[in-house]
């Protein structure tokens, strides 16, 4: 058993040379390394990395389980600034359910969730606003840098006896 | 990564069209000396498509862990036979496979099973030679092994790093269609393990758990629309659809309209209504879940 393992880790060793290269071309990744985690939250895989520029707004739609804590934070490029705006929509309505606008521009965003829901998170980067488009988009790759989101949960703690 | 270096092909396509064209010249001005120095042009910068929308999906151990939680055993009629996998033929195929044997990973390693962990991350090592993804185990996930591989929680981190690497390794390679058909492979397996181990029973903590999967098989249908262009994944696509019939007939325990308020110690709280399942639904639910666990998977 041991032997199996030596063997494929050295066949993973040999794997991951090609990845190193690649990842050094972009920003997929980016949270793992500059966001930070706060125990006792654990990290969630609906965290996400993804190019922005100044004024540029984009969602990421997660699932926020029922019993769970989960803290929202992010980081982002020293050319995108310190701070980015964020809200949470519901994903059917779209309405807003919280804007950290509201909230001193807060740069963490922690909530229990009480009963399972998807909701939205909406991350814009101060700015000239652009025009907002419902499809994708073709930006310059030049002009955008990394932004952050880390996602991470916990079950939610329980009070009293 | 090849949506830049397919931007870069056809700027390369643009410059030699313009290249050919300034050859054949349609309006040649002999007349006009040519400057000594030629400007150049500079190439336009790349560009990359930006989705509006970036849809995620929770880890199969995420999915899974409340089995666990909710006090069920370890099934091991679960889990795939190893020497089975030279049976899976075709990319579309061996991606779902690699999928459905990582929620089978994050299964076997949720209940600290060693041997098939072991064995189970040997098959999806050998799928991704299959699909010349090798690269997806990189160095990190090897040192984790290396330092982990004797302590308690090692396989659940195997399980989670493995995971991770891949997502993170294939969105590198831009390799979105492979991850598409992965990523819908792992969420019918842990939703087929789910299902078959635990019985209907009105207002449980598992069965709403498994009720709440409406709301990630949402975002793996929208994730999936990404990748249509590719005809694996299209296929894979519609094949979801009765699923999502079964889905829509959910009801729900309330009106109460999605939202978040303030407690008095200042605590943010997520609330709203409750997805419903009932006992037919479930039945229609798990029925449809092991149709196409056997039919997309292969039944392998």
């Amino acid at each position: 058993m041991k032997l199996l393992i030596k063997s494929g880790i050295a066949l993973l060793l040999l794997g991951s040379l090609a990845t190193q290269t690649a990842n050094s071309q972009h920003c997929i990744g980016f949270h793992e390394k500059r966001c930070a985690l706060e125990e006792p939250f654990e990290y969630d895989a609906q965290s996400k990395s993804a190019l922005f520029s100044p004024g540029h707004s984009s969602e990421l739609s997660m699932v926020a389980y029922r019993g769970k804590d989960y803290r929202i934070s992010f980081c982002l490029d020293k050319n995108l600034g310190e701070q980015v705006e964020f809200q949470v929509l519901d994903s059917k309505s779209r309405e807003v359910l919280y804007d950290n606008r509201d909230d001193d521009m807060s740069q963490e965003f922690k909530f229990t969730a009480n009963s399972t829901q998807r909701i939205i998170l909406k991350v814009t980067v101060p700015g000239e606003k652009e025009e907002q488009t419902k499809g994708s988009r073709k930006v310059s790759l030049s002009k955008m840098w990394c932004l952050g989101v880390l996602v991470e949960r916990m079950n939610t703690p329980k009070l009293g006896f | 990564m090849t949506r830049i270096s397919l931007n870069a092909k056809l700027f390369a396509g643009l410059v030699m069209i313009t290249f050919l064209a300034a050859g054949c010249g349609s309006d040649p001005k002999p007349s006009t000396p040519e400057p000594k120095t030629p400007a150049i042009e500079e190439p336009d910068e790349d560009l990359v498509e930006i989705p509006a929308t970036y849809y995620q999906l929770p880890s199969p151990n995420e999915l899974l862990n409340f089995i666990k939680d909710g006090g069920l055993e370890f099934n091991s009629e679960m889990m795939s036979k190893n020497e089975n996998i030279n049976d899976i033929v075709g990319r579309k195929y061996q991606s779902l496979a690699f999928g459905r044997f990582t929620a089978q990973l994050a299964y076997a390693s949720s209940f600290e099973r060693f041997n098939e962990s072991l064995e189970t991350f040997s098959t999806i090592k050998r799928l991704a030679d299959e699909l010349d993804i090798s690269y997806v185990f990189n160095e990190m996930l090897v040192d984790r092994i290396q330092n982990n591989i004797q302590n308690a929680d090692s396989l659940e981190l195997i399980s989670n790093t493995s995971y991770f690497n891949t997502i993170t390794s294939l969105e590198e390679k831009d390799k979105g269609d492979l991850l598409a058909l992965m990523a819908a492979g792992g969420w019918l397996e842990s939703m087929y393990i789910v299902t078959q181990s635990v019985e209907y029973s009105e207002g449980s903590e598992a069965v709403m758990r498994i009720a709440d999967q409406k709301l990630t098989f949402e975002n793996l249908k929208y994730y999936l629309e990404q990748y249509t262009d590719s005809k694996d994944v299209a296929e894979v696509s519609q094949d979801l659809n009765a699923l999502g019939g079964i889905f829509e007939a959910m009801g729900a325990d309330s009106e109460t309209a999605t939202a978040i308020t303030k407690t008095e110690g200042n605590n943010m709280v997520l609330g709203g209504s409750s997805i419903v399942i009932t006992a037919e639904q479930y039945n229609n639910l798990k029925n449809e879940i092991a149709r196409l666990h056997n039919s997309i998977t292969g039944n392998v």
